[in-house]
């Protein structure tokens, strides 16, 4: 699960056992297009207001509110000086506990570049796999890369953390100009007007290697 | 001369002392910090011994934690259960030792036992008429026809104090300390289990072997490369899982330069930022699941290789160690084998003892006060006089456990007493509060648990001043100072008026729990095309309704301290004030709705339920269960809670989406959790019973345990996630 510890740093959202996450890409036939990624944990605001008043939990220290809005604001100055990268909108609310960064880019090769870049910066973990996307222009190919189930970073957590795992999904929404021609990971479901995907699962099912985001989508 | 009368009557004294000199036949110190009997024939008849034999929890404790393998039947290790064993614990400066004294029936089958060792067998040494072992580098075992003996002991050099010698004076530690500066390293062949090779060579050989690679770079300042180096370290264990390896190699490079002062050459630079390189490049990223491994580690041989030697370091430290602590062993078993086989147990030791208790446990707080005290307070004088006394005065008390593993309950009860009998007498004074009706009332039938307590508040001042006073009586050179100042402070405290704020009768119940509706923002996608929206939607959880309430006599004052609240900026939005309350609305995210406060009637009360507050007034105790009336009404402190509920309610809170596993330890728990309920009473001492009841579905409470950990070992061991679609 390649974006486990990309919002390393929402370690209270990562302490209570609900909480979801969309990634979407808006590709153009171009390769440019539109990026998103939400960190939905509203559904355990109560308990997350209670987190949050505590110093540290689980061992580890919870981060005030703060040092959440410096984080996101850190990660948005480091991907808006990625050549290629423009209107890059962050936004922290912390009363629903939803953190959202968006942004534009020329082309899928931006999207790893910001991930390499984060992690240069020690922003997020090194062991995250930079190569997201693959996007064959001439061809219309759309790679969606699945280097890294972190299976066994998974198998080495403490009890308490893989509980916060629990409950938590992940939805990838992928969406295009012109219509699907096929793909080869038929977990995603084609929207009915054929210019979108989406695969949607728990966190631990893709921990688990039961779901796969690999996929190869060739559009018209 | 004495009149006959009272001559016998010192005679009959002396008696009585002389017979509860207790004999046992174990050497306990005065200065354990912990004490503990295990009455051997209670407990034996309790374990299902035919249960623990089959247990795979135990078999895999032993298979994988364990020193020995498993065996195939416990109830037969030459130990005999059905005596006393006696265990205790001595911290002092420099070495930490718990002991355990085994009776045992066959020492031919305990010496089989021991040596059902994982992995070589052992030789025994024999010692005049007993044998030893070595377990591990920080655990013997030692043997005869009677009793064994299990040490575990850790030794390490004293720190520095200011007062060095002081804290060094303590006979133990200083046998210690003289004892491995004269040992010789190759003075003793012991026999003992090689897991490690004690057997080397000091520093001269670990020095040549790197006269070769002597890091010749003349600006590099070690200290410097230590303080980096530990740096780093703290950055690494923020990624402990990441960089487990990093952080022993760090360690490696801060032992060796300690010692050397320098690097052994450039070479082991070049191999570790070439390593680095590799992890920050994510050039094993592909394989990026086996970095973690010993076996896919690049340049591992190299970097083994160069390290080897800084293993000696640790050797010789370790090894160092491992002999302090044989001898310290050894002269324990000396000291028990070689002399009498009965001992006098100090009466502290016999503090409270129910001898048809299961297990009975004394702590030596004072004991361990005095090694804190001799860590951190030698040579300052005023705070030594003030505070350190003061410390010491506090935990100059006796406390013991019985523990009673009956049928259906498991009964505790704590014994406890100042030795300083006229600060006993204050705190035995305290606990004489009334029981107040008004109180009482917030418990029902429906309350899942409460804490009521009834002291007197004005005692509890004396108490203090009690405390301080004895404390100053025995301080060095500012005694006359200290007592001036106590004695201007009960001057200016009128300890009366600061009772009737709270009178130290006190009561917070659990009466349940009520529905709460939430919102959160949940994420849809449209049918068509997978455009996300936010929706907004509903849930209802689990919110607690409780009730905190004390007596007080000066409503007029908390009315106050509640218009203050009222008139804070912080505040000022959320508290609304009536005529007869205030209210505090919560915010949406906060676990409560909204919480009710209100002082009248000689009543101070926090509550999440209005109608509590009509409760004030009525004293009507028709409601309240008669158990509970009993157990309130006759304590000074009482209370309940009944947990298979608590987790009922609780659990019925979990996220809309439940996973199987989560299902399974919830109805675990609701099948296996049962009712706790405490009371405390002065006695000759001040004791505090605590009963834990649990279902009929175990042989006995001491068996629920082992149940509840089986249980337990076999949900954890056979669950996968598999979270509902």
């Amino acid at each position: 699960m390649k974006n486990l510890k990309y919002l390393l740093f929402f370690i209270p959202f990562l302490f209570i056992s609900c909480f979801d996450i969309v990634e979407k890409i808006k590709l153009n036939n171009d390769g440019s297009g539109e990026y998103s990624i939400i960190l939905n944990a509203s559904k355990s605001k109560t308990r997350l207001t209670s987190i949050m008043k505590m110093k540290t939990i689980n061992g580890k220290k919870v981060p005030s509110n703060a040092e959440i809005n410096s984080k996101v604001t850190e990660v948005s100055n480091q991907i808006k000086q990625i050549s290629g990268i423009s209107d890059v909108v962050t936004s922290v609310d912390l009363s629903q506990y939803i953190v959202k960064l968006n942004f534009n880019f020329k082309s899928v090769e931006n999207i790893n570049s910001s991930l390499e870049t984060l992690k240069a910066k020690k922003l997020i973990d090194s062991k995250i796999p930079a190569q997201l996307y693959t996007y064959q222009k001439e061809k219309k190919l759309l790679i969606k890369n699945n280097q890294n189930t972190f299976k066994k970073e998974y198998s080495k957590m403490k009890a308490a953390d893989k509980e916060a795992l629990s409950n938590a999904n992940y939805t990838v929404i992928m969406q295009f100009q012109e219509n699907i021609k096929s793909q080869t990971n038929v977990s995603y479901q084609v929207s009915p007007n054929k210019k979108a995907l989406k695969l949607n699962g728990a966190i631990l099912d893709f921990i688990n290697q039961k779901k796969n985001f690999q996929n190869t989508v060739q559009i018209n | 001369m004495l009149s006959k009368n009272l001559s016998f009557l010192l005679a009959f004294i002396v008696a009585i002392q002389v017979i509860y000199a207790q004999k046992i036949p174990a050497n306990i110190p005065e200065n354990a910090i912990f004490y503990m009997e295990i009455n051997g024939n209670a407990i034996n008849n309790k374990i299902n011994w035919e249960k623990l034999n089959q247990s795979k929890l135990v078999k895999k404790f032993f298979n994988k934690n364990s020193i020995f393998k498993s065996w195939s039947d416990y109830s037969q290790t030459g130990i005999e259960y059905k005596n006393k064993q006696y265990q205790y614990s001595t911290v002092n400066d420099s070495v930490t030792s718990y002991v355990a004294y085994l009776p045992l029936n066959s020492d031919s089958k305990f010496e089989e036992f021991i040596n059902n060792k994982k992995e070589k067998g052992l030789v025994a040494i024999k010692k005049g008429n007993y044998s030893y072992i070595s377990l591990d580098k920080n655990m013997f075992v030692a043997w005869n026809k009677s009793t064994a003996i299990l040490h575990y002991c850790t030794y390490q050099k004293p720190y520095k104090y200011q007062d060095y010698a002081t804290a060094v004076a303590d006979s133990t530690a200083a046998v210690a300390v003289t004892e491995a500066a004269t040992y010789a390293v190759d003075t003793v062949a012991v026999a003992v289990q090689p897991d490690e090779n004690f057997e080397y060579n000091q520093g001269p050989i670990v020095e040549e072997s790197y006269k070769e690679e002597v890091y010749e770079k003349k600006t590099f300042d070690y200290k410097e490369e230590i303080s980096a180096l530990k740096t780093n370290k703290k950055y690494y264990q923020n990624e402990i899982k990441s960089f487990q390896k990093l952080i022993k190699e760090t360690d490696k490079n801060i032992t060796y330069l300690t010692k050397f002062k320098k690097y052994p050459n450039d070479k082991k630079k070049k191999i570790e930022q070439k390593y680095d390189a590799a992890v920050e490049e994510s050039v094993v990223s592909a394989a990026v699941d086996s970095i973690q491994t010993d076996m896919d580690l690049p340049y591992k041989e190299e970097i083994d290789s160069v390290y080897a030697t800084y293993n000696d370091e640790f050797e010789i430290n370790n090894s160092e160690n491992f002999k302090i602590v044989q001898k310290i062993s050894e002269k324990l078993f000396d000291d028990f084998y070689n002399t009498n086989s009965e001992f006098s147990l100090p009466n502290k030791f016999n503090f409270a003892k129910n001898s048809n208790s299961d297990i009975y446990i004394v702590y030596g707080y004072s004991n361990y006060m005095n090694i804190l005290k001799g860590k951190s307070l030698t040579g300052y004088g005023l705070y030594e006089s003030i505070f350190g006394n003061f410390s010491s005065e506090i935990f100059n008390t006796s406390s013991a456990f019985n523990i009673f593993f009956e049928n259906d309950n498991v009964r505790v009860v704590n014994s406890y007493k100042h030795n300083n009998p006229k600060i006993h007498s204050e705190f035995a004074a305290v606990y004489d509060g009334k029981f107040n009706k008004k109180l009482a009332q917030f418990i029902d039938e429906k309350t899942l648990g409460y804490y009521s307590m009834n002291i007197k508040s004005e005692k509890y001042l004396d108490l203090m001043y009690r405390f301080f006073g004895e404390s100053f009586s025995k301080g060095k050179e500012f005694k006359n100072e200290a007592e001036l100042i106590l004695e201007t402070v009960k001057v200016f405290l009128d300890e009366k008026e600061i009772s009737k704020i709270a009178t130290g009768s006190g009561i917070f119940t659990l009466n349940g729990f009520k529905p709460k509706t939430v919102s959160y923002i949940d994420y849809q996608y449209n049918e068509e095309d997978f455009t996300t929206k936010e929706v907004k939607k509903t849930k209802e959880i689990n919110a607690p309704d409780f009730t905190f309430a004390f007596a007080t006599e000066k409503d007029e004052y908390w009315k106050k301290v509640f218009d203050v609240f009222k008139n804070n900026k912080k505040f000022n939005k959320n508290i609304v004030k009536t005529a007869d309350y205030f209210m505090f609305k919560a915010d949406e995210n906060e676990m409560i709705d909204q919480l009710y406060f209100t002082a009248k009637d000689g009543i101070v009360i926090m509550t999440t339920s209005l109608g509590n507050l009509n409760k004030i007034s009525n004293g009507d105790l028709s409601n309240l269960p008669n158990a509970d009336k009993k157990l309130i009404k006759n304590h000074p402190a009482a209370g309940r809670m009944d947990l298979r509920k608590l987790v009922e309610i609780v659990g019925a809170d979990l996220p809309n989406k439940t996973s199987k596993k989560d299902e399974k330890y919830l109805n675990f728990f609701k099948q296996n959790l049962g009712n706790v309920s405490f009371y405390t009473e002065t006695k000759e001492n001040i004791e505090t019973t605590i009963n834990y009841q649990i279902n009929d579905n175990h042989d006995n409470s001491l068996m629920y345990f082992f149940d509840l950990f089986e249980e337990l070992y076999e949900l954890d061991k056979g669950n996968l996630e598999e979270p509902i679609q």
